[in-house]
């Protein structure tokens, strides 16, 4: 077995050390599988192993590794996919009870896409139950159990790409493949210290993943740093015939050489980046100041680096309710006969199934009129960079909560009232790509703080040379957790 | 017949959702329509209590969104083309 020290590298370093041949790519699956059987159960990452295809995978890069022919930097790598994604003949639960039995015939087309560039897929990962589409109450809501956040185990993971957060920061895989149709990649990212990256909507093919909104929904690479997530979104974009909404536009990445020339520019790496920075009130309630003190510090980190900070505000939109109302409306739709059959009930969480229930009633009239005022919003965020080339913003205002915590049982803040700072809802709602990653740990509990990017639509790029510069300044995302 | 405003009416319909089957049929009784189906859904009344709380919070939620005045030629954010027959495809 391989040590954990090297279990726990970043695809891109493991990708060279697999192409200079000094690890195997079965040595280093058999390695990640031990670790996925060891501690999955633990940290509640896991839906399902699947040691047999795995094992076939690397045996396969690893003959054509030797034989001279490279498929690039995922080769040989293992993965786990959110348990949303259709594996041909391996279950895919959607993390929900009714689910549990239910086998596609067919791949995903990121599956697909990964198994082309050499990837090895080694567990389908833990969901929150239908990625949360009707609302949830804690982190139980799942038929896998709570994920758990690796750094503290009494907290939650997050979600709904719950079980990519436990996994990759604790080293269970190299890399995941999670959802976003509303912070289901940031969320876990921020609270697990994951590098998670939310593509432009479209970016990338959902054909085979599960439907929860036709206008919302994104699939996107949660790593151990920011340079991982553009070499495993290189492998995932592009446009598919079976996703109608798949763009065309190409998108190639490399990292950066580590050999540039130019003294100044590896000195001040972000020299010319115009940041707008929306800056939440830590002090009202649903900010925690620990986590404003981690942002803070991040942005004098960013500073240094060269970028020109300018502090701004959001557009004024109702960003909570379209937001809502758009997905809710189409995952009503989605999942109407599986809610009128009643088989709604066997879902874990209540608050899902009220969710759920509730939005079969909810007025097309308002469903058009988020659809209307989306145009604005996207209009607003267009002029936004026009004056910044990203915005960073705290992840989550908060850390981790604990497993234990209700999300009902704290008041519910008077609607709207996080509007101005509800990054992740603008961004959702305009399909602009983010990156979150880690800038801090709090200190008495230990739980990760993000700092997150969000650029232009189709620029995933500029978010992940903000994010990669920072990290080449910091360490917080090479922090191991004690598993 | 009164005239009713669509916030209303879609007040009205959420009662009727929540409250099941048999008012769904009278209300499709009084527009003349033929009933779906009766859904298979029973809702325990902690069910129905929390499915009204849930239709409360999002009627909270999207007054915001519904005092947005919106231009009268604001268009949604989706396009619908129509599809042009296959150029060479033969007439039926």
């Amino acid at each position: 077995m391989l040590s954990e020290d090297i279990l726990y590298l970043s695809v891109h370093e493991l990708g060279e050390q697999i192409r200079s041949r000094k690890i195997s790519p079965v040595e280093l699956t058999e390695s990640y599988l031990a670790r996925l059987e060891k501690l999955g159960p633990k940290l509640g990452a896991v839906a399902k192993l699947t040691p047999d295809l795995a094992l076939e995978q690397a045996r396969v890069a690893e003959k054509e590794i030797a034989a001279g022919h490279s498929r690039g930097p995922l080769h040989g790598i293992p993965y786990g996919a959110k348990d949303l994604l259709a594996t041909r003949g391996i279950h895919t639960t959607w993390g929900a009870p009714p689910f549990k039995d239910q086998v596609f015939p067919f791949d995903a087309t990121v599956i697909q896409r990964l198994r082309e560039a050499g990837a090895v897929l080694a567990a389908k990962l833990a969901m929150i139950e239908l990625a949360g589409g009707g609302g949830y109450n804690n982190g139980n809501a799942s038929l896998q159990g709570p994920s758990r956040c690796p750094y503290n185990l009494e907290h939650w993971a997050g979600g709904s790409s719950s079980g990519p957060g436990a996994a990759v920061p604790s080293a269970l895989v190299g890399f995941a493949i999670g959802s976003e149709t509303l912070g289901s990649i940031i969320t876990p990212s921020a609270f697990s210290g994951v590098s998670g990256l939310r593509p432009t909507y479209g970016r990338v093919s959902r054909h085979g993943a599960m439907a929860l909104s036709w206008t919302m929904d994104k699939l996107g690479p949660m790593c151990r740093s920011a340079v991982d997530c553009g070499l495993v979104l290189n492998a995932i974009a592009g446009h598919d015939p079976h996703d109608r909404t798949s763009r065309h536009e190409s998108f190639t990445w490399w990292p950066p050489s580590g050999s540039q020339s130019n003294d100044t520019k590896r000195a001040k790496p972000l020299a010319g980046k115009r940041l707008g920075v929306v800056r939440p009130d830590f002090h009202a309630p649903g900010g925690e100041e620990e986590i404003g003190a981690a942002f803070a510090a991040a942005c004098d980190a960013l500073k240094s680096l060269g970028a020109k900070l300018e502090e701004t505000e959001l557009p004024d939109f109702p960003y909570a309710a379209v937001a809502t109302t758009l997905y809710t409306a189409e995952a009503a739709s989605i999942f109407r006969p599986f809610i009128e059959s009643g088989k709604v009930n066997e879902l874990i969480d209540d608050t899902q199934k009220a969710g759920l229930i509730s939005v079969l009633s909810l007025p097309a009239t308002d469903y058009l009129d988020a659809m209307r005022i989306r145009v604005q919003i996207q209009e607003s965020a267009a002029k936004l960079f026009e004056k910044y080339d990203a915005l960073a913003a705290p992840s989550r205002t908060t850390a981790a909560p604990r497993l234990d915590v209700n999300f009902d049982a704290s008041p519910a803040p008077p609607p709207g009232a996080f509007d101005k700072w509800n990054i992740i809802g603008m961004s959702n709602v305009a399909g602009l790509p983010a990156i979150s990653i880690p800038c801090g740990f709090t200190k008495e509990e230990n739980l990760p703080a993000g700092i997150q990017f969000v650029a232009d639509a189709l620029r995933e790029d500029v978010c992940i040379e903000c994010a990669i510069a920072y990290q080449a300044a910091t360490e917080w995302h090479r922090k191991k957790p004690n598993v | 017949m009164a005239k009713i405003r669509r916030r209303e009416f879609a007040k009205r319909a959420a009662s009727a959702a929540l409250a099941g089957p048999l008012a769904l049929a009278h209300l499709a009784q009084q527009t003349n329509e033929t009933p779906r189906p009766g859904p298979k859904l029973k809702l325990s009344p902690d069910q129905e209590a929390a499915v009204k709380r849930a239709v409360e919070r999002r009627e909270q939620q999207l007054k915001k969104m519904r005092d947005l005045p919106l231009p009268y030629d604001l268009e949604p954010a989706f396009l619908f083309a129509a599809q042009p027959r296959p150029r060479g495809a033969r007439r039926e």
